[in-house]
């Protein structure tokens, strides 16, 4: 009576576990494509932030032709940000990116001109409003990435990890750290010959 | 919860949810099945083969449960499980027209559009349709059936009262609903307990309707029904009963035909025939009522710990909840079915047990305190200058709504003997009741008076009206009195104590009557100080020049008083001067007509 039903019991046993590996395969790619589209999510707005920069060198070179170092360092870290490969990169890039715009805004100080322009106040709008929106791009493509990484370095998953090759997903950070690796990064670098794109004269 | 937000990925609450909705929907059929059988009695088709009007439809069904009986409840089932299918589909836009919203517009609404951008970036969401309802209360809402499809709304009252940090919470609140589907889950609650209301609801309108027609016809005209919509619903079912009951008839054949042995006619069907119209008027929309409040108020907290997370502010939240909660007076135009949609609930809050017993969020101090532990803890003194804040706009808003209820009642003259002790009594007694009709004339017996230029108290002073003024009566407009004096057009206040002034314009005494202006053309005028109005006779004040004939628009140019005017066109209350440096503008026609005097 058993001896008949054993076959059966084991053939579903296999087709059960089968399917539980398929699913949980699924969940894998599900959860690591998520994280891909919350990268494109900071990605988009990397980019954005970093196309207002050839307006804000365009505008402030019109008072301030003699810092050259200043702008020089700014066409360097939108280079960084456009040929960053992964998160890692390009947070760092963007740090760059952060730092060299902080020194503009020092020379910008020196031209209370420029300073109370309208052109300018509201490039200064819209690069806030880029910062915020990296900054909550940023917090969504972190989250997910706690997801898929939780995941794949906690069991059951873990083996189906390890077995089709699962790496975990590198944090989009901007502490201090990762500051501080810039300057090292930079120094190391060649400076980049690209020179930003002029902007049709406004 | 207590510890903070524990960061949990939406896609965890999205599952849970349509768990939720499935055991929802399980609850539902649970509740229904002896609801639709309650109803069924009313509805069986044995009154149609014996042929008895509606009304006797009403009559429970005596003897035996039946193979008519039970198809009746299968079809009554069959259309209340559509009728929250097809509601959970397509309810987003009749909602929304429901409440009276209107899209905004790309250009509109910059700051709220980039909170809203921003936000949805942070919680990986495509941008929801926003709009806008014009109301002063203050509150908010998301609808939708998914993340694709979904709107928010917020009133414009909201946006008056907050600041753009509050606006920022109540925004990531909103979206968390939309983000954990919780838009979806409310959507269909809505259906669910609005069906399960029906019975309720419809017995209800039924006997307001039979009151209005039992009170008498004059009362009635005054005490029009407030909203249509039960009426309206009840109509519909008793429509729709007569088709379920000839479908049901129908089906009762096949059923009998097929099953002709049922086991039927046992004793428990007496007690069941009491107990389901019971259980159908007053068990189910109160069941339906706790269900909604079980689901409705752990969804609130979860969506406030979400914005928490989302905003990383969760003083904002607290300070947004403080306001909104305070203010929260007036009913949005929300059914009781819709409540829960809500950032706060919309329905008034006042602490009887009743009412209690149906409040659907969470106690505001509950969602306050919880939301407070998830930050350092935000200080007492901000949190109650927050709810001060919003204690007195919900206060200006009772005042403004109830003032809209009770219009001023107008009584003749000789019902109101206490005013007679004053010098001249209210113009609107006056004109009120009495024989007045406009171009009669009234002497003022307030001291200085002033005349508006709209009737509304807030608009420019035209003039000061002195005491002993004459005035000529036009017409009553709210709460103003339309008059003209000698020199302009303009609106007083309906208390403004005058007499009437018996006579003609030619016995006005001089001192009232200042010396009437003919305006020409193209001839130049200037401001002279020999003016015969004695209570301008000291120094003239500099006449403002305004950019448009209205008296809130820039001032071109403070006009001394021997400015030269030239070109004097009279276009409603203003007067189209062009002064010595041809700057075009207007001035008032009040304020500087007396001192204006054809230049030699």
């Amino acid at each position: 009576m058993f001896a008949s039903w054993l076959p059966v019991i084991i053939v579903a046993i296999l087709i059960g576990g089968v399917v539980v590996v398929f699913s949980r395969y699924n969940d894998l790619v599900r959860s690591k494509k998520r994280v891909e589209e919350a990268w494109s999510g900071i990605d988009v707005q990397l980019r954005r932030r970093a196309s207002l920069m050839p307006n804000l060198v365009e505008m402030v070179k019109g008072y301030a032709e003699h810092e050259r170092e200043v702008f020089e360092e700014v066409a360097r870290a939108r280079g960084a940000v456009q040929q960053a490969g992964g998160a890692g990169q390009a947070a760092n890039a963007n740090n760059m990116l952060s730092q060299a715009l902080l020194r503009v805004f020092a020379v910008v100080e020196n031209y209370p001109q420029l300073r109370a322009s309208e052109n300018f106040m509201s490039l200064r709008g819209d690069l806030a409003d880029a910062e915020e929106k990296i900054a909550f791009a940023r917090q969504w493509y972190n989250r997910n990435v706690l997801d898929y990484n939780t995941h794949i370095e906690t069991y059951p998953d873990v083996i189906m990890a390890r077995s089709f090759n699962f790496a975990s997903a590198e944090f989009f950070r901007t502490d201090e750290e990762g500051r501080a690796e810039v300057h090292i990064n930079f120094s190391r670098r060649p400076a980049s010959p690209e020179q930003p794109a002029s902007p049709p004269a406004a | 919860m207590a510890d903070g937000p524990q960061p949990v990925l939406v896609y965890d609450r999205i599952d849970a949810n349509r768990r939720n909705t499935r055991l929802l929907m399980a609850v539902y059929f649970a509740l229904l099945l002896p609801l639709s059988g309650g109803v069924a009695q009313y509805v069986t088709p044995q009154s149609i083969f014996t042929g008895g009007s509606w009304v006797d439809n009403l009559q429970p069904v005596p003897g035996e449960i039946g193979a008519e009986l039970i198809a009746t409840a299968i079809v009554l089932l069959a259309i209340a499980s559509a009728v929250v299918f097809v509601a959970t589909f397509s309810s987003s836009s009749l909602l929304l027209q429901h409440v009276g919203a209107r899209k905004v517009g790309p250009e509109e609404q910059q700051d709220l559009r980039r909170t809203v951008e921003n936000l949805c970036i942070g919680a990986g969401l495509p941008l929801p349709e926003l709009y806008i309802v014009q109301s002063d209360v203050a509150n908010a809402f998301a609808t939708g059936y998914d993340p694709k499809h979904a709107s928010l709304v917020v009133t414009s009252g909201l946006l008056s009262l907050l600041t753009p940090r509050e606006l920022t919470a109540v925004v990531a609140h909103e979206l968390s609903h939309i983000g954990n589907y919780d838009t979806r889950l409310g959507t269909m609650l809505a259906a669910v307990v609005a069906t399960l209301r029906l019975p309720w609801s419809a017995s209800v309108s039924l006997l307001r309707l039979g009151s209005v027609v039992l009170a008498d016809m004059r009362k009635a005209a005054a005490c029009r029904v407030r909203d249509p919509l039960p009426l309206i619903w009840s109509l519909l079912i008793f429509a729709l009963l007569r088709i379920t009951s000839v479908i049901s008839g129908i089906i009762a054949i096949g059923v009998s035909l097929l099953f002709a042995d049922l086991p039927v006619g046992f004793r428990l069907w007496r007690w069941l025939g009491v107990a389901m119209p019971l259980y159908a008027l007053f068990g189910a929309p109160f069941l339906a009522t706790r269900l909604r409040r079980l689901i409705s108020q752990e969804r609130e907290f979860l969506a406030d710990a979400d914005a928490v997370l989302l905003t990383r502010d969760p003083d904002g939240l607290a300070l947004a909840l403080a306001k909104v909660g305070r203010a929260g007076w007036g009913v949005l135009k929300a059914g009781a079915a819709t409540a829960h949609l809500y950032f706060v609930d919309p329905l008034p809050a006042s602490r009887s047990w009743w009412d209690s017993l149906y409040q659907l969020h969470p106690p505001i101090d509950e969602r306050i305190g919880r939301v407070a532990t998830m930050g350092d803890g935000i200080p007492a003194e901000e949190l109650e200058a927050a709810e001060q804040i919003g204690r007195e706009y919900g206060e200006r808003l009772y005042v403004k709504e109830s003032r809209k209820e009770l219009p001023l009642e107008l009584r003749p003259i000789e019902q109101a003997p206490w005013l007679a002790e004053h010098a001249g009594q209210p113009l609107a007694v006056q004109v009120a009741g009495n024989d007045v009709r406009p171009g009669m004339t009234f002497r003022l017996t307030s001291t200085d008076t002033s005349l508006y230029q709209k009737p509304d108290g807030w608009s420019p002073v035209i003039e000061r009206l002195p005491d002993g003024s004459i005035v000529t009566f036009d017409r009553l407009e709210e709460n103003f009195v339309r008059v003209a004096t000698d020199s302009a057009f303009g609106y007083v206040s309906r208390g403004t104590l005058a007499t009437r002034f018996q006579g003609s314009a030619s016995q006005i005494p001089r001192a009232a009557q200042p010396e009437p202006l003919t305006l020409l053309p193209e001839r130049p005028y200037a401001a002279s100080q020999g003016t015969d109005r004695p209570s301008e006779g000291h120094d003239a004040p500099e006449t403002p020049l305004y950019e448009r004939p209205d008296g809130w628009s820039p001032i071109l140019a403070h006009l001394p008083h021997d400015a030269v005017l030239r070109s004097v066109v009279t276009e409603g209350n203003f007067m189209r001067v062009t002064t010595g440096d041809n700057t075009v503008g207007y001035v008032a026609r009040g304020a500087a007509l007396a001192a204006l005097k054809p230049f030699q």
